[in-house]
């Protein structure tokens, strides 16, 4: 646990060398923020709810799922993992005391902390000036939603990385990421929550992984689920985090047994 | 002038030939463009159903924004992001200096070396998204909307070829820029939405120094007949000379990046 700490600090210092890059970010988040917020505000025009879903709660959804849970760009593994594939540097990965999968871990965790309070925070500080950003709906309300973050940033990680690790049978990291990057938009709720979806699609996608990386945080922060209920989704959070941890160390496992290294 | 065409020509077959040795990889990366673009189109999809229009635009004009979008952006793309992106790391390892003392145009050879094939699905999604707008719109294609919506096309094509160019270029005098091809994602996202639903100084900013807005929004709206923010009428004028403008201005920028080019690498 001491040697994942240590990553995830060295990658935090990694990250903030990059002082000029925090600059560009923060633009980049707020013009994410404030499409999204223009985009419900022209949608619900003068009506005050639709689907049970008030506009301050939409906007409240834009900011924090933009901020928060959209924050890591999960492509990034993927890129970097698909470049150590084709050049054969993967090769030194291997030679490593420790599974590479947590090595990445603690690297991504690093980068997500880094940019939270460098960028993902001060965005919503400053943009919560300018709109009515609402609480959390309760404590409780709080505190499954950190626990739904946590949830958000392991399903992401898993997800991201059996991605990256596809990238040895396939050689192309662009096409895994953009494959990963479409579904993620369309079912992860980034763009729009599932309250909104046809409800066919709805029933199936409320029950796939990619709905905790956004929606479920943010409906249990704005109190749509209620008590029990948000119980009951974080322990199904819970379960999928488990499955696809497990199934990306078993792929991690037989990458291990049958890698022919390409490049060099 | 014919044997540099022949040259370029040359070059370009070259690269063609070198793209299809991996013909599963390339159609492999069409269809995950494919699919990554599907799914967000499918997500704006489910927002209008849901609401019936953004910005006054129903889906059927959403629709046909989206494809001009894209259409226009694969072709400017395909001549330019990944030449002008990799420039960085051409100027950072003294590879660029190589490009200069060759006999023909840098930035054509530039272009024409490293032409995208895969942005091939792009086009054909973009293409296909049009078609279909423009077959479910009450829209009537006489040859003066044919004309303005052709020309609309190279203008919008040309100003993505436009931008990134300038934002390539300007690794010749700061190094770094690969944080701006970020930004600049940022910004032309949101040529995806109809313009009028963003607060009025990021219409102006898109309308004027960061000119996404002529990048869908204004061509299109101009050749639906819908409202364009300070343009009004001369929307579709705007939109067919925007390319050709900045086109302009980014030929003097790269002469002016290349004047001042010192040189970093080695």
């Amino acid at each position: 646990m001491r040697i994942f700490f240590v990553f995830a600090e060295a990658s935090f210092r990694v990250q903030a060398s990059f002082s000029r890059q925090v600059f560009v970010l923060i633009i980049g988040a707020l013009i994410n923020v404030v499409a999204r917020v223009a985009i419900w505000t022209s949608v619900y025009d003068e009506q005050s709810s639709v689907s049970g879903v008030e506009l301050n709660q939409m906007v409240t959804y834009s900011i924090i799922g933009t901020c928060l849970l959209l924050t890591w760009d999960s492509g990034l593994t993927i890129r970097d993992l698909g470049a150590e594939i084709r050049s054969g540097h993967i090769a030194n990965k291997l030679l490593l005391p420790y599974q590479f999968p947590l090595f990445s871990l603690a690297l991504q965790f690093g980068a997500r902390v880094h940019y939270v309070l460098t960028t993902g925070l001060p965005v919503i500080i400053l943009v919560s000036l300018f709109t009515g950003l609402l609480p959390p709906a309760s404590m409780f309300a709080l505190g499954l939603f950190i626990i739904s973050c946590a949830i958000s940033f392991a399903i992401l990680f898993s997800l991201s990385t059996i991605f990256a690790l596809i990238c040895f049978w396939l050689f192309n990291a662009i096409s895994a990421e953009l494959m990963l990057r479409g579904i993620l938009v369309l079912l992860s709720g980034e763009l729009v929550p599932l309250w909104f979806f046809p409800e066919g699609l709805a029933r199936v996608v409320e029950n796939l992984p990619f709905c905790w990386i956004t929606f479920y945080p943010m409906a249990i922060y704005l109190g749509e689920i209620d008590h029990g209920a948000a119980v009951l989704t974080v322990a199904g959070g819970l379960i999928w985090v488990s499955v696809l941890l497990s199934i990306l160390f078993l792929l991690w496992r037989r990458i291990c047994q049958t890698i022919a290294l390409q490049g060099g | 002038m014919s044997s540099l065409i022949d040259l370029y020509w040359h070059i370009f077959t070259l690269q063609v030939r070198s793209r299809f040795e991996y013909r599963a990889d390339m159609v492999l990366g069409w269809c995950a463009r494919i699919l990554s673009y599907v799914c967000l189109y499918i997500a704006i999809w489910i927002i209008v159903e849901r609401f019936e229009m953004i910005g006054g635009w129903v889906w059927v004009e959403i629709a046909f924004l989206l494809g001009f979008h894209m259409f226009a952006y694969a072709i400017g793309a395909a001549l330019t992001f990944i030449q002008m992106r990799q420039l960085e790391e051409m100027v950072r390892q003294g590879q660029f200096e190589v490009l200069l003392v060759r006999p023909v145009n840098t930035w054509a050879y530039l272009v024409v070396s490293g032409l995208n094939l895969q942005y091939l699905g792009h086009l054909v999604l973009g293409f296909s998204l049009m078609i279909w707008a423009l077959s479910n719109l009450d829209l009537v294609l006489s040859p003066l909307v044919t004309f303005q919506l052709v020309f609309s096309v190279v203008s919008a094509a040309m100003l993505t070829t436009a931008l990134l160019t300038m934002l390539g270029a300007s690794a010749l005098l700061i190094t770094r820029t690969r944080f701006f091809f970020g930004l600049f994602y940022d910004f032309w996202e949101l040529g995806r939405y109809p313009l009028v639903i963003f607060p009025w100084p990021l219409q102006a900013l898109l309308l004027t120094a960061l000119p996404m807005g002529y990048t869908a929004f204004v061509p299109a709206a101009a050749v639906l007949g819908k409202e364009v923010p300070f343009w009004g009428d001369w929307a579709s004028t705007a939109g067919m000379l925007a390319g050709p403008v900045f086109g302009g201005l980014a030929v003097l920028f790269w002469r002016f990046c290349l004047r001042k080019f010192e040189g970093v690498g080695g």
